[in-house]
């Protein structure tokens, strides 16, 4: 059952809301909690019944983990993390890696070893880390005794059970405690408004735009070469429909935990406004990028600071520092981090090589932070030239990297990529030399060929883009729209105080929504091309992982 | 880039509390009268003819989304209607054979056509069973092709392009013949599609704004597709560009084809069998398919199957049904193809090497319906079969030496596809 069901928004979501708040009023906010548990558990049964007893078998396995540990003291809780961690990644790995290593061992050994297509549990990846990180945080003692009605509903919750966020369990433990479950208006006409807009997001905006990008994929898969037009037209393409796919799920996913009386944390903040790509990750899938960041990349750095001192090796990476420091403790650990975090997302080349790519991406952007000033002092002018360029370059390279995660192979990949910088050469339907004649001849003076294309195919791919790509770029993100009534955990900076680059910034400072009769109307027409869009049912791009 | 907030309590005041409801009735209200808005308009356009609303001539009569959505408007069209003639088949039939045309005989009328755009012999069967729930033909005139019969090594021909639409829930009945348990939740979906999507929605605009336009293609009230889409092809790129392209397309399938040489002609048979069975009189038509086809046939070396499968049909269905051949080298299938580049100069009978003008299937009705022998059009039998295959190859003869240049186009698309 997807969000942009008919199921889920006319039956499943008003069953549990009304079930949810009768249930607080009669019996209290624990028979509340209750329900909205057995509610999460149907929604995960309905995509997979097969898999529910594996989801509540590793809550139950952890939850025991966690009572044990918190009963054990601090300094001799490692050895149970170890052995919860072992467990979670274990069925993590069985369940996601196993058919990718053995075909990677037949390839490059050239056995036949056989293993049977393993189906991927639904969100495994998402209720993994999550129970990871509550583990994690136990063993040294940063998080205490769990109720496991807290346990469950914090891994199950079904706004972000399959897709996350990924929340932690500081945010949500003393929701789940301190929430009344009540019906609240407040809380009902901003959720609504969040679940609403990102509908919009996902069922017309990147659910339209991917039609007209997915032919240009499958292109590429058959090894027809892609030339310059078209392959921009597919990277720059994805790049926007993956943004409002996943940022719009987002949305809905805050949206629906608000009407709960619950806020989920942020997950996106305008991240193709961003000048680097090291402030894209800070807004792009931001729980995921803050789960690698506490779990992975630090204790990683750490550990290499510390045997680099035990070593004597006390000079840090820094302007006055060595390129080998600079090495050692920033290109390593991110590389890893985001060679874990390409792995994490799919298993396959075409996701090593996107996470290989964002490591390369961010140990360039820190080194450039770091010895940029040696050579380029003027900070203001490294600001007025960076800024614009900056944001071009980022969005490309991510663009770029996004390419690789949506071709069905590295080759198809390759294609796209070889294809925007041109090597395909450039091509434009024959329609335009039939009907342009004086034109047509004129661009083929230049080496532009022309094909038997459609044209209608190339203009509502660029029909979409140009609008995407402005509403990405322009106006302030959801969460800003919202910004007065707090929809989520952590919150932008308000759009009047983002100093990131603001086209037409003086045309949106004060768009901000209130409970008016025009944003009400505004809503009820969102809402309505959602639902017109509900028939055509996809899933969404990180429903799989 | 976060600012982090101060964690306050979610429940609201009373004033707020109040500008929120009513902020969520004004909602609710205008979300309401938004969708019923639409329903109404796609109700009233209906632009597959699902509801069988009335059409306003100027207005909402020609469904030009009907054409694209063929398979499910055609389902519900037969639901209403009571055909005294049933056309079944594929493209061919459904641009070919109009069913409003005055050269089919009083008794046959009114015609209805059920042909299906791609649509395979299985397809026509299940659309026929489908049918027979509610309509009592007294005849039923199936067109069969032989690359229809065909299975290639990956699937059957055509299809793929069709797959995206699954017809299967729509039909009343199952592949079998068993009712389909599933039909009523299909029609439900169908009903909230018809009325309550963005694509009905745009195809009742479009519906609106294209009335009357000689570019657009429409399928009519009884179920014809009048072949817009190809006459503006040929208008703007000329007949030889719209030949190639087809050529192009069915060549390659041909070739593919010889790698198993499977015939599949049980579905055809099947359907005659299943209209006899509710007391139809069934009539199998053979094409009048351009030349380019019958040479493409002799160059890939499987012309004789061609003729096997024409034998085998005629035995399958002697008894049961009049077996109606308008292919061969006739007047109406050698044309002399415009040169490329030429939009002036237009073919008279056919499309393409596959679709004949609805011209033509005039005079193929005509003949059906007892007009005197014309140049083209026998009733094949057991008796007959061989020496009409015989004079086939003799007219094909003659055909290679009087059109070199026929020859060598062939020729060079099957070198291009054999490379």
């Amino acid at each position: 059952m997807l969000f942009n069901s008919y199921a889920f928004v006319f039956a499943f979501l008003p069953l549990v809301l009304a079930g949810c708040f009768v249930l607080a009023r009669v019996a209290g906010p624990v028979a509340a909690q209750y329900w909205l548990i057995a509610a999460s558990l149907c929604f995960y049964a309905s995509w997979s019944l097969r898999y529910l007893p594996l989801l509540v078998g590793s809550i139950l396995f952890n939850f025991l983990i966690a009572r044990l540990m918190a009963q054990t003291p601090e300094g001799r809780r490692g050895s149970l993390m170890a052995l919860g961690i072992a467990v979670d990644i274990g069925l993590l790995a069985y369940y996601k890696y196993t058919n990718f290593f053995v075909d990677t061992v037949n390839m490059v050994c050239g056995a036949r070893f056989f293993v049977s297509q393993i189906l991927l549990p639904l969100g495994i990846s998402f209720y993994t880390f999550q129970q990871i990180t509550l583990l994690v945080d136990l063993s040294g003692g940063a998080a205490g005794k769990q109720r496991l009605r807290d346990f469950g509903l914090f891994v199950v919750f079904f706004p972000h059970l399959i897709a996350g966020p990924i929340v932690h369990h500081s945010e949500m433990m003393p929701q789940f405690a301190r929430a009344r479950y009540r019906f609240e208006w407040e809380n009902m006409a901003v959720g609504a408004t969040l679940f609403t807009v990102g509908l919009f997001k996902k069922a017309v905006l990147a659910d339209g735009l991917a039609a007209n990008v997915l032919p240009i994929y499958m292109d590429a898969e058959h090894g027809n070469a892609i030339t310059l037009i078209y392959a921009w037209g597919a990277c720059v393409g994805f790049a926007l429909q993956m943004y409002f796919d996943f940022s719009g799920y987002s949305d809905m996913a805050l949206g629906l935990a608000r009407m709960l009386g619950l806020k989920l944390p942020m997950n996106f903040n305008s991240p193709l406004k961003c000048s680097a790509i090291i402030d894209y990750w800070a807004c792009w899938h931001i729980t995921l990028t803050r789960f690698l960041t506490a779990y992975v990349y630090n204790p990683m750095a750490m550990h290499i600071v510390r045997w680099r001192h035990a070593h004597g090796w006390r000079r840090g990476p820094g302007p006055r520092g060595t390129v080998g420091a600079a090495v050692g403790v920033i290109a390593a650990p991110t590389m890893a981090t985001m060679f874990l975090s390409g792995l994490w997302h799919g298993a396959g080349f075409t996701y090593l090589v996107f996470g290989l790519l964002h490591g390369c991406y961010l140990s360039i952007n820190h080194f450039w932070r770091l010895y940029r000033p040696r050579f380029w002092r003027n900070e203001a002018s490294h600001e007025r030239v960076m800024r614009p360029v900056g944001l071009v370059l980022t969005f490309v390279a991510a663009a770029v990297a996004l390419t690789y995660f949506h071709a069905g192979t590295v080759a198809g990949g390759n294609d796209i990529v070889a294809g925007m910088a041109g090597l395909h050469g450039i091509a434009l339907p024959d329609v335009i030399d039939s009907r342009l004649p004086g034109l047509a001849a004129r661009l083929a003076s230049l080496g532009i060929v022309f094909l038997p294309l459609p044209l209608p195919a190339l203009l509502a791919l660029y029909g979409w883009i140009i609008p995407l790509l402005a509403i990405a770029l322009v106006p302030p993100n959801t969460l800003q729209v919202l910004f007065d009534y707090a929809p989520a955990i952590t919150m932008p900076l308000p759009y009047a105080r983002d100093r990131r680059i603001q086209p037409l910034r003086a045309l949106f400072e004060r768009f901000a929504w209130r409970p008016s009769a025009g944003w009400a109307v505004a809503a009820a027409a969102l809402s309505a091309c959602g639902i017109l869009a509900l028939n055509q049912v996809t899933s969404f791009l990180y429903w799989q992982f | 880039m976060d600012a982090a907030l101060p964690d306050r309590p979610l429940e609201t005041t009373p004033p707020l509390s109040g500008r929120m409801a009513r902020y969520l009735g004004i909602w609710a209200l205008s979300l309401v009268l938004m969708l019923t808005a639409i329903v109404a308009l796609c109700v009233a356009v209906d632009p597959y003819r699902v509801f069988g609303t009335q059409g306003i001539a100027g207005l909402t009569l020609q469904k030009p989304a009907a054409v694209r959505w063929s398979r499910l408007s055609k389902a519900y069209m037969i639901q209403r209607l009571h055909p005294a003639t049933l056309i079944l088949g594929s493209s061919s039939a459904d641009v070919g054979f109009n069913p409003d045309s005055t050269a089919w005989p009083a008794a046959f009328r009114p015609v209805f056509n059920l042909a299906i755009d791609g649509g395979l012999p299985d397809t026509s069967l299940h659309y026929l069973r489908h049918a027979l729930v509610s309509a009592t033909p007294t005849q039923v005139v199936i067109e069969v092709n032989f690359i229809e019969s065909m299975v290639l090594p990956a699937g059957p021909v055509n299809e793929a392009a069709h797959t995206q639409f699954d017809f299967a829930p729509r039909m009343r009945v199952l592949a079998n013949g068993a009712p389909n348990p599933g039909y009523g939740r299909a029609h439900l979906a169908d009903i909230v599609f018809a009325t309550l999507s963005a694509t009905s929605l745009s195809d009742s605009v479009e519906t609106l704004l294209h009335q009357n336009d000689p570019s657009e293609v429409y399928e009519t009230e009884a179920g014809w597709n009048d072949g817009g889409a190809l006459r503006r092809w040929a208008a703007n790129d000329g007949f030889y560009q719209l030949m190639m392209n087809k050529d192009r397309a069915k060549i390659p399938q041909y070739a593919a084809w010889r790698r198993n040489k499977v015939l599949q002609i049980e579905p055809v048979l099947d359907m005659v069998r299943v209209a006899r069975d509710h007391g139809a009189a069934v009539t199998l038509v053979i094409p009048p398919n351009y030349v380019d086809e019958m040479e493409a046939l002799r160059q890939l070396g499987i012309d004789a199957d061609y003729d096997a499968w024409k034998t085998a049909l005629v035995a399958g269905a002697e008894g049961n049904a009049a077996v109606w051949d308008f292919s061969g080298y006739t007047p109406y299938t050698t044309e002399i193809l415009p040169p490329p580049g030429d939009v002036s100069h237009r073919l008279r009978f056919v499309w393409e090497s596959v679709h004949f003008q609805s011209g033509l299937g005039d005079l193929m009705i005509a003949r059906l319906a007892g007009a005197p022998a014309l140049d083209f059009g026998v009733r094949l039998t057991k008796v007959n079969v061989a020496a009409q295959i015989a004079g086939y190859h003799a007219a094909q003869k003659k055909w290679i030496v009087a059109h070199p240049e026929g020859v060598a186009r062939v020729a060079e698309m099957v070198r291009h596809v054999q490379k």
